[in-house]
This record gives structure tokens, sequence and C-alpha cells, in this order.
């Protein structure tokens, strides 16, 4: 998957996740645990940007799945079927948090208080990781929520999912967008971020 | 009114700088608001079952989101305890309150609606329970290990399906 272009990608993914989709359906139980591996996570962070906590997420994302596996004969365009879960997942949440999703809530990465750090177990580097949390909690709840989201899948379903998100996308391949060019402003203005692009460019 | 030329930028491939954005935005979610270890196991679980039955799917309602539900076919529960947990599938309610019994054990007490007679079965990966419920709707099940995930499978009787209701109706695993 990961020696192709971005263009076929896309393509790829969406033949591979209905074919999974197809042959879970018809009682492939690895086909149905690859699938839901792999989708769980994109479907856990639109059901928690909808303002649902983690018990009430957790529910959500449940429900998708056992009402796209009682959907009588399936799905009629199995290649449909992240469109179909995410909307499944938006709809849901938003009738079981009914009125309590207009409260503020917090943001599921806000900055919290400091915590005792150990080794660094990841790759990214702590200034960087804040910058962009900052400039990515300054975006609006709309942005940060596509963000999220298209975060968590392989580059080229960024145009798709914006378009389930009623954010509608030129078919044009895998652009930038509106949300990450004004995020990725944000972070041009941060001087810590700034910073460490020079550094970048030093060959670090 | 923006200059035109900041327009533009959204239409430009992604580049490195995007890809490493995104890298850090998907970590930063992975760290700070991980998705539930179980929650893969949960899903597979109850989609087991579903395999095997034409049910419908129940919603769930916590006690922090419940207020009034609205909607027609919605039931606007008053919320005693604040450990209930509400499922809704069309005409059926089933309200569930676990309490803690022995040590490491909970009883769970049931009400669904409308009243009448249904089949209870609790699911657990460590097996199945089945009750009754009384007349109004009523059932009680002790004895069930702490900290467990359980999905219910609700039958009304035959009585109520003439009435309208589904034959089966399942929900998504809760841990109580």
């Amino acid at each position: 998957m990961n020696a192709t272009s971005a263009h076929s990608v896309a393509t790829v993914d969406y033949d591979r996740h209905a074919q999974l989709y197809v042959a879970a359906r018809a009682g492939d139980r690895i086909a149905q645990h690859t699938l839901v591996g792999e989708l769980n996570e994109l479907l856990w962070r639109a059901a928690r940007r909808s303002g649902l906590d983690r018990d009430s997420a957790s529910d959500v994302v449940q429900t998708a799945w056992l009402r796209l596996w009682r959907t009588e004969d399936g799905l009629k365009q199995p290649r449909a079927l992240v469109k179909w879960l995410l909307i499944t997942v938006n709809r849901e949440a938003w009738k079981v948090a009914g009125n309590a999703r207009r409260e503020v809530v917090s943001d599921p990465v806000d900055i919290r208080e400091p915590v005792i750090e150990g080794i660094e177990e990841g790759f990214v580097r702590d200034v960087e990781r804040e910058s962009v949390r900052r400039a990515f909690l300054a975006q609006s709840e709309r942005c940060r929520r596509l963000l999220a989201i298209v975060s968590a899948v392989a580059r080229p379903d960024y145009d798709h999912i914006s378009e389930v998100l009623g954010m509608k996308r030129g078919s044009i391949g895998p652009t930038r967008g509106r949300c990450l060019d004004k995020l990725r402003k944000t972070l041009m203005e941060d001087p810590s971020w700034a910073a460490d692009e020079e550094r970048d460019a030093d060959g670090t | 009114m923006e200059p035109e030329i900041r327009d533009r930028g959204e239409f430009e491939p992604l580049d490195s700088c995007d890809e490493r954005i995104l890298a850090v935005i998907n970590e930063l979610h992975h760290r700070d608001d991980p998705i539930p270890n179980d929650l893969n196991e949960r899903v597979e679980f109850v989609l087991e079952l579903e395999a095997a039955l034409d049910a419908k799917v129940a919603s769930v309602f916590r006690p922090k989101e419940m207020t009034l539900v609205r909607g027609d076919a919605d039931l606007a529960v008053s919320q005693g305890d604040p450990t209930s947990i509400t499922f809704d599938c069309e005409a059926v309610t089933v309200m569930v309150t676990p309490r803690p019994a022995a040590s490491r054990e909970l009883r769970l007490d049931g009400w669904i609606g409308p009243e009448g007679t249904y089949g209870v079965e609790l699911r657990s990966p460590q097996g199945t329970r089945h009750v009754s419920s009384d007349e109004s709707g009523r059932f009680v099940l002790e004895g069930l290990p702490n900290n467990e995930i359980f999905q219910l499978v609700i039958r009304p009787s035959e009585a109520l399906q003439r009435e309208g209701l589904p034959a089966v109706v399942v929900t998504p695993a809760v841990r109580l």
C-alpha cells in the first residue's frame, strides 16, 4: 500500500475496504477483524468530535457497526462504506447527545496540566508537538473535527471525508484544503515552530 | 477581505510539511484521546451475534447526556439513578441500573417498556444468561461479574409483537 502513488492509494483503499466488507458480511472473520481494526479509530474520532464523552462515543461506534451489519442485503455500494459509517456515527451522536452537545466541552486534545514525562516514546519532539497543538486548538470546531478525522487515515481520503462532513472539495486529488491551509498559516506565525523549521533546514 | 492569494493555498497539493502536521495531529489524538483498548473487541463481540439475527439496534442514552430526549418516538425518561443506562429502539425502551452486590459482583435491575413480558438475554464473553421479565417489564439479574462487557438481547412476547414491536432488539456492549 505504501509503495503506490498517492492517487492510486485512494482507489486501492476504497476497493480494499469494499472487498473486506463483502467478505466480512459473507462470514469471513479475518476480514471483519481487519476492517474493524482499520476503521475504528476514524469512527472513534468522529464520535468524540461530535461532543460525546468516551462512554457514549464507544456506544455510538458499536451502534454504527451493528446497523451496518443489519442493513438488509448489505450496502448497495460497498465502496461507500467509510462514508456510510461516518454519516451513521454523526447521526447517532447527534441523537444520543441531544441537548448536552450544546454545552461547552473541552477539546479532547486540550492543553493539560503538565505531567512528568518519561522517555519520549514517539518520534514527535515536544516543541513541534506543542506548536501544532496550539495551532490546532486555535482553529474552528469544524476544522478541528475535519483535521482530527482526516489525520487518522491515509492522506488521499482527505477530499472524501471533507465531503462527508459537508465540506465539499473538488475531485482533484489530495489538496491541502482550507482547514489545513489555515492551520499551517497559524503555525507559520508561531516563533517556536519557525525556529524548528529552520533547524530542519540546517540539516538535522 | 483576505487577499486573493491566500485563498489559493488550499488548492495546493499536500507537501511534506502538511504531511508532518497531519502526523502530529494524529499523534496528539493517539496520546491524549486514545481509542479505548477494548473497543475493537467490543465491536467484534456484538457483530458475532448480529450475524445470526435480524434484529433492531438500540441507541444508548447515558445519564450525563440524558435530559429530555426529543423526537416523537423517544421517551422522556426521568433520570433517577446516575448509573443507569437507557437503551432505546423504535417503541422499546430498556433501562438498566447496575448495583454492587457481593464483592466483585453486580446486580442488574432492569425495566422494559411498554409494559409486557420480554425475554432478556445478557451476553458476555463469559457466556449468556437468560431471564424473563415480569408482566410489568421488570427483571433482575444477580451475581454478574464486575467490570465485564455485556450486550442485551431483548425479545418482546408475541402479544407485544402483534402490537407492532420488533421481534428482537440488540444493544451495543457496555462495560458495567
